[in-house]
């Protein structure tokens, strides 16, 4: 199935607003697909545990995918 | 003492033109730290219960910290303390720039100023001489332009001040005290009580050196956090603040329900959209706008810029870049996606002195009204209030500073304007009156505690469980058993870090335990865990003491019911959550030992906690 990913902020070398559409397995779930990003882009950059909205709903890491899904990956910042 | 303090307080009379200086004792400095800690305590015993914050008996503190000035890395804050005049209870707002470690360095850890003077008046400081100088010339001034006057009445290049603009001295409820051009201690009114003093300014210039007890430990604690900086954790979202600011966070705030949208009703990923959040973060805006970054002083990451606009209906230069909380306020709140309108409002708020937090959620306020029929152009002096209008928004923002016709009520703050119009409480978004800052408790919903039994209300910088909620995807932060231990703990450790003179950016690499560290290192006391969390619980009590004596009944406040959900969204990410905040606010009561109903803390706590004798002399007739 194929799910798109974008990010607010970049992280590492994955820039604002970058939007990414990919392959993933079925029954794949959001801290899946977040955890494989993170190996492809192998650029030494952390990545907190970010803010997750898939089709404008509230997610967890836990949450099943499905063809067509849109993900937001969010790291907003509390305070400021 | 060996370090952190000049161990002197100067005390000043605006009222009979008298100074005087009193030692800071050893037993008062180690019990409240400094900043609103030590400020509320002298409140406490040195204004009468009751007192009109406008009034002769009212207190103003510009209060330190023992690691203000010292050369920790992040402690450049002093706090700026009073009682309201929005809720008359205790208030604090905290500023960092230059001006506590220059007054520290003038001789005095803080400034406490009772009294009314007849004419407008300054207060100068240097090297340990105070002294009282007539201000008739300074007073109609914007911020930026007293700066310079100040200069030139004393000749001394180097001072650094806090200030009133216009704001402060017609006493608008939203007034601040801005320090270093356009840092602000903002929150509360403090600048209005500063105003009624009619005391335009406190200007400071020193050379004498802020002690340290133990130098080359706080030169080791500095490294280590400057490496936990540029490789722990968080060194990406440190780089990004570093370059950016805090107005980085503006964009994914907006769409994760972070940042309230429309009033509190909307849905920032609907309603605002990407595009429009992505224009208004400072990523987007720093290549137009930029020309420079700064930071305050002992601070190893600069989150300031000054920003210029050059074209366009609003040009500006030497303006400040929006922090997240001003470009949220201007922003999602009213539906307003022009950020060239959002860096002019800011330029209003800083050169008049006012609060961005409460200016903006007051038009957010005035908006809806506007859209709902309650308040219409008449009222608005011909304006067309509708959500997102920039040149409204921005006209209005210059009438609240001015307070030219409309603006006279609206300078009063949301709430005390649908008193004075006797509509549009339904609209408002407050708790005992102040505005709430940009972080949403259907997204975190620990902050509602916050914003509800601080003794500040509605403070997004006062302890708590909501900002490690608000970057966090775990759903167990709706569940509302068992909060009351980390909640205290939160806050105590948030009341240490503020009282000692820190910004509360030190937190961010990771290295919680540097706070305790410098303390030690700077003071040369000996300050565990432990104690951190007993003097933040001291500092807490002192302030919630002195709303239970202004006979505020602590309790009985209220949370707006939009903003825990009631009734839920509709859509959204935040669609269907209801915040449990009574259930929030009860553990918190039961672990801090507050009676729930009263508020009264328990007196074994009290006597715990020790240093807390006036308090338990008023709540318990013994001493």
């Amino acid at each position: 199935m194929r799910v798109t990913i974008k990010f607010f902020p970049g992280v590492g070398s994955l820039p604002e607003g970058h939007s990414r559409a990919f392959e993933v397995p079925e029954g794949a779930t959001v801290g899946q697909v977040i955890e494989r990003l993170k190996a492809e882009a192998a650029d030494g950059a952390e990545w907190p545990r970010p803010v997750v909205i898939v089709n404008q709903a509230a997610a967890g890491w836990d949450t099943p995918l499905k063809d067509g899904d849109e993900v937001l990956v969010l790291w907003p910042l509390g305070g400021g | 003492m060996k370090g952190g303090y000049t161990g002197r307080m100067l005390f000043v009379d605006l009222s009979t033109g008298s100074l005087r200086e009193r030692e800071l004792s050893e037993d008062l400095a180690r019990n409240f730290l400094g900043g609103y800690g030590l400020g509320s305590r002298i409140l406490y015993e040195m204004m009468p219960g009751g007192a009109d914050p406008f009034g002769p008996d009212s207190i103003l503190g510009l209060v330190t910290g023992p690691l203000t000035g010292s050369g920790a890395y992040f402690g450049s804050r002093y706090i700026v303390v009073s009682k309201s005049p929005v809720n008359g209870g205790w208030n604090d707002a905290n500023s960092g720039g230059f001006f506590g470690r220059e007054l520290k360095r003038a001789g005095y850890d803080a400034v406490f100023v009772s009294g009314v003077a007849d004419r407008p008046v300054y207060l100068w400081i240097k090297d340990g001489k105070a002294e009282i100088r007539d201000a008739a010339g300074l007073w109609g001034k914007e911020v930026k332009e007293t700066l310079t006057a100040l200069v030139q009445d004393t000749g001394e290049p180097n001072l650094r001040a806090a200030v009133i603009g216009p704001a402060g001295e017609k006493r608008s409820f939203m007034a601040a005290v801005m320090n270093d051009t356009y840092r602000a201690a903002a929150r509360g009114g403090s600048g209005a009580v500063m105003g009624a003093k009619k005391l335009k300014a406190v200007a400071v210039c020193g050379s004498r050196e802020i002690p340290v007890a133990d130098p080359t430990r706080l030169r080791e604690i500095n490294h280590k956090l400057r490496e936990a900086m540029e490789s722990g954790p968080m060194a990406e979202e440190i780089a990004r603040t570093s370059e950016h600011g805090t107005g980085w966070t503006t964009t994914p705030s907006a769409l994760s329900g972070d940042s309230p949208v429309k009033n509190w009703l909307g849905v920032g990923l609907t309603d605002f959209g990407e595009e429009a959040a992505v224009r208004i973060g400072s990523r987007a805006m720093d290549p137009k706008y930029k020309v420079r970054k700064y930071a305050c002083a002992n601070c190893p990451l600069g989150c300031g810029a000054e920003y210029e606009v050059g074209v366009g209906p609003w040009p500006v230069s030497g303006a400040k870049r929006p922090e997240y909380e001003t470009a949220a306020a201007f922003g999602m709140l009213l539906l307003n996606s022009n950020p060239e309108s959002i860096i002019k409002c800011n330029d209003i708020c800083n050169r008049y002195g006012l609060d961005t937090i409460s200016t903006g959620a007051t038009i957010g306020w005035a908006m809806e009204c506007y859209e709902k029929g309650l308040l219409t152009r008449q009222d608005l002096d011909g304006l067309d209030l509708s959500w997102g209008n920039a040149e409204a928004i921005v006209a209005l923002t210059q009438k609240i500073a001015e307070q030219e016709g409309c603006g006279r009520v609206l300078a009063m703050g949301s709430a005390k304007a649908a008193q004075v119009w006797g509509k549009g409480a339904e609209c408002l978004v407050t708790v005992e009156g102040m505005e709430l800052p940009m972080h949403d408790p259907r997204l975190a919903p620990g902050w509602i505690r916050t914003y509800q039994f601080d003794p500040t209300p509605g403070r997004h910088v006062k302890g708590g469980l909501g900002r490690m909620q608000s970057h966090s995807a775990s759903q167990d932060k709706y569940n509302y058993r068992d909060t009351g231990q980390r909640d205290l703990l939160a806050t105590a450790d948030q009341e240490v870090t503020q009282c000692s003179g820190l910004c509360l950016f030190v937190q961010f690499p990771g290295r919680p335990e540097a706070i305790a560290e410098f303390i030690e290192a700077v003071t040369g006391w000996p300050f565990t865990e432990e104690d951190k969390i007993a003097t933040g619980l001291r500092i807490l009590s002192m302030g919630h003491a002195f709303n239970l004596r202004e006979g505020l009944s602590v309790t009985a406040r209220l949370a707006p019911p939009r903003v825990v959900g009631k009734p839920p969204l509709g859509h959204g990410p935040l669609a269907g959550v209801t915040v449990d905040e009574e259930q929030l606010a009860r553990n918190f009561f039961a672990a801090v030992g507050w009676e729930w109903g009263t508020g009264k803390p328990s007196l074994e706590r009290l006597r715990e906690l020790g240093g807390l004798e006036p308090v338990i002399r008023d709540l318990y007739g013994q001493g």
